[in-house]
């Protein structure tokens, strides 16, 4: 008879990771970690996690994360520690890098699905935040300058 | 069901004179000590939920505006941004999020940020425990008021303005005719 297993090897479909971070926010432990570098956010994993914590799987909004089962008395093969990048864009507006392509990308079409005016979409995924707020500015600034002040 | 509805903030754009007292009274409002003193001291810093930007000359403040249908609240996939119909705001439930930032990627103005410490996400909760929200309260040149206010002035004003024709100011229909009040 085996004993039940109480390690767990992590999984994770690089192709599905959005870069989200929602696994490495969410690790009781912070074994999970990121960091963003130049037009790149680097990830690492360990192979293998001890525990029967399943918290980085349930989170995950893709799904690419599986554990599975790993028994405690192979120390021989060790899987090794998982590393990967995602691209990172630039805000339209100044440059910065601010999220990875492919949040951008499913951002766009999930929003292009939801809302009605697919066109408006592009107008505010592709900029960061604080130029959001500064294109919006511009815009109400222009538009209060043709209107005349309520209340006066 | 009537008094449950938490009224949104106004933003009188012509009166912002850009001092950013509403930004500061945010951070102090939604520090952990609620004292000025103690909040610049804090670890993680307390963050803000109003932000005033600059377009060409003039300042803007910019706060969520609890949007009825908001693309926050679609894009959450576990519906932890939910549009409460009792008090009309956009509440954010920490215990159901996930951290996937994806209402800070879908929010048009820019006004949802990732947290630090606390909370994944950081928005307006429209001040929680507070019949004022701390921004409204230090604004000193009231840009930022609350619904009702922003609506019984306008009457004010108008009423103001008719009682000025009927006492030989300028004829009502001009004024309409000019656009104020």
């Amino acid at each position: 008879m085996r004993e039940t297993p109480t390690r767990q090897r992590l999984i994770i479909d690089f192709e599905k990771c959005c870069g989200c971070f929602a696994c490495a926010a969410a690790c009781p432990e912070k074994r999970i970690a990121f960091s963003d570098q130049g037009t790149e956010r680097r990830f690492s994993a360990p192979g293998v996690c001890s525990g029967e914590c399943e918290t980085c799987r349930k989170v995950c909004p893709v799904d690419a994360i599986v554990l599975e089962p790993f028994p405690l008395e192979d120390d021989e093969c060790h899987p090794p520690a998982l590393t990967w990048t995602l691209p990172l864009v630039r805000c339209r507006r100044c440059g910065e890098p601010f999220t990875t392509e492919k949040i951008r990308r499913m951002t766009m079409e999930k929003l292009t699905m939801l809302l009605e005016a697919p066109d408006a979409v592009s107008d505010w995924v592709p900029v960061c935040l604080a130029c959001r707020r500064i294109e919006e500015a511009h815009r109400v600034r222009t538009a209060t300058r043709t209107l005349p002040d309520p209340l006066r | 069901m009537e008094g449950t509805v938490r009224e949104r903030v106004m933003v009188r754009l012509e009166r912002c004179v850009g001092c950013r007292s509403c930004e500061m009274a945010c951070r102090v409002a939604h520090s952990r000590s609620g004292i000025l003193r103690d909040a610049v001291c804090e670890e993680p810093r307390p963050l803000r939920r109003i932000f005033v930007e600059q377009a060409a000359d003039s300042p803007a403040p910019f706060l969520c505006r609890h949007c009825e249908d908001a693309p926050c609240v679609r894009c959450c996939p576990t519906g932890a941004l939910a549009f409460d119909e009792e008090s009309r705001l956009v509440v954010y439930g920490v215990e159901r999020c996930i951290g996937c930032h994806a209402c800070v990627m879908a929010c048009p103005f820019g006004v949802i940020q990732p947290g630090r410490g606390d909370g994944y996400v950081v928005k307006c909760d429209r001040c929680v425990g507070r019949e004022e929200p701390a921004c409204v309260e230090a604004c000193p040149t009231k840009a930022l008021v609350l619904e009702s206010r922003f609506l019984s002035e306008r009457r004010r004003r108008t009423a103001i303005q008719f009682v000025q024709a009927a006492r030989g100011g300028p004829r009502v229909e001009d004024m309409l005719a000019s656009g104020s009040p």
